[in-house]
């Protein structure tokens, strides 16, 4: 659901909106010809909102944006419901913008996008700032950088047990322990994975998933909430 | 009025402007069949009498103006607020939320006065023959059109602030059904001494202080309510309507 004007045309939707800010009639004019060309909105400007894909709203709402020439653009999840193809073209849209000098907000539940479009980062839950950095700063904030992750059957505190064990591993940083999972932030080091599953079948500990990631923003968000992402 | 707010009544404007052949069918053609019926037909069948034209047309002007500037305003606000949240590309203009919120009463008041032009002429014309306007008092009449105008935009914005999109039908049916029938529009406030507790029921309603204002206004000649008690009605409940309108605006905007 976007907020678009659904009683004018595309078109309309960005002069109207200049106009609210008092912007004189032939600048955005030529204003939202560029940016309907910019973005490829041209050959369905005439149309009413409610014609549109996903991705053509979504361009449609940053054209808008860009009508009164602000200092800061603001954008809430751009990418939001934009299958993959929409979604890479709006990050390609993003980089140029910024690559002309435009200051882009942007908030999202992506951290792959986050990664990728932005320079500084700061990662919020529970309205409350956790880590703020450059990717690479942040990322080089996860314990060990690797995440392995075990879900075990947890009868009787073997969890705890399993977790103890694990720790006294070679290239371990840290053991985290969540009900039936647990997750071990690692050093890349040969056969981390093999080694893990090796003591929890000495401890007679019933692996029943494992799973390996490498250093990410997903990782840190993980390690610094305890959470994964909520939509 | 500053520009935004200009420019805010030029996009209403625009979108009304696009829609006009329904709001010509959605105005124009309950009054005129109603006309047609009650001031062109029945007179000549002798049922009603031929002056009753003198009555009839006040209060169908009354009611047309009423329920285009309600609808101006509570039908898009309905939509808005309820299903697209469309209402933010209004707020994102640099004004305030009351600016934006007047904007849309202004918007009521015009297309109520633009429906007032358009269906004062047209029943005139259906029942000229027994007709008797003295609308000496101009003052009076534009007065009583523009505060019509605004009570009824004001009203628009209480019902579209307040009302789901699922429940505007019901509005239709439990608000201005019995808005109309006990308006006065079809017959004078004064008459209703014969049944006194309704004479002094009705006077919740405030279609009966534009019904009887405008009979003050066209038919000076026939008995209708006092002036003060029209004018204090109207302007009671234009500013109630307008309070109430502002603020629940205000609390939907920001939630």
């Amino acid at each position: 659901m976007n907020n678009l004007d659904r009683s004018l045309t595309g078109r309309e939707n960005l002069l109207f909106h200049a106009e609210y800010f008092g912007i004189r009639k032939r600048v955005r004019e030529q204003r939202a010809e560029e940016l309907l060309t910019r973005f490829q909105l041209v050959d369905r400007a005439d149309e009413k909102p409610t014609a549109y894909s996903g991705g053509m709203a979504q361009r449609l709402k940053v054209a808008r944006a860009l009508m009164h020439d602000p200092a800061i653009l603001f954008l809430d999840e751009p990418t939001t419901g934009l299958d993959p193809q929409a979604r890479r073209a709006m990050w390609d849209l993003l980089a140029e913008l910024n690559s002309k000098g435009q200051t882009i907000f942007l908030t999202t539940h992506y951290m792959e996008e986050a990664d990728h479009l932005c320079r500084r980062i700061a990662i919020m839950d529970h309205g409350k700032l956790l880590e703020a950095g450059t990717p690479a700063q942040l990322k080089a904030n996860v314990p060990g950088g690797y995440l392995i992750e075990l879900q075990i059957q947890n009868k009787d505190g073997e969890a705890a047990t399993l977790a103890t064990a694990l720790q006294t591993m070679a290239g371990v940083a840290e053991v985290k322990t969540q009900n039936d999972r647990i997750r071990l932030y690692a050093n890349k080091v040969e056969g981390l994975l093999a080694n893990a599953m090796r003591v929890a079948s000495e401890q007679n500990v019933m692996v029943t998933d494992a799973h390996v990631s490498e250093p990410s923003l997903e990782n840190l968000f993980l390690h610094l909430t305890g959470r994964s992402l909520r939509d | 009025m500053n520009g935004t707010m200009m420019a805010l009544l030029h996009r209403d404007m625009r979108v009304a402007r696009r829609e006009l052949k329904y709001f010509i069918m959605r105005v124009g053609l309950q009054p005129l069949l109603f006309t047609f019926i009650f001031g062109y037909v029945m007179p000549r069948q002798g049922i009603v009498a031929r002056g009753y034209g003198n009555l009839l047309l006040p209060g169908i002007l009354a009611l047309s103006m009423t329920l285009s500037g309600m609808q101006a305003v509570a039908l898009p606000l309905v939509v808005e607020f309820g299903w697209t949240k469309e209402i933010e590309d209004r707020l994102l203009a640099p004004i305030s939320i009351k600016g934006v919120a007047l904007e849309k009463i202004l918007v009521g008041i015009i297309q109520a006065v633009i429906a007032g032009l358009f269906v004062l002429p047209l029943a005139w014309l259906m029942m000229r023959s027994g007709l008797d306007l003295q609308a000496g008092n101009v003052a009076l009449l534009i007065s009583v059109a523009l505060l019509t105008s605004w009570l009824f935009a004001a009203l628009g914005m209480v019902v579209g602030t307040l009302v789901a999109p699922q429940q505007i039908g019901l509005i239709f049916n439990v608000l201005i059904g019995p808005m109309i029938f006990f308006g006065c529009a079809y017959y004078p406030w004064e008459a209703l001494k014969v049944i006194p507790w309704f004479q002094k029921f009705v006077l919740i309603n405030p279609l009966v202080y534009a019904s009887e204002g405008f009979r003050a206004a066209l038919t000076p000649q026939s008995p209708h309510m006092p002036l003060w008690l029209i004018l204090g009605g109207l302007i009671g409940f234009c500013g109630l309507f307008t309070y109430v309108g502002l603020s629940k605006f205000e609390r939907r905007a920001l939630e």
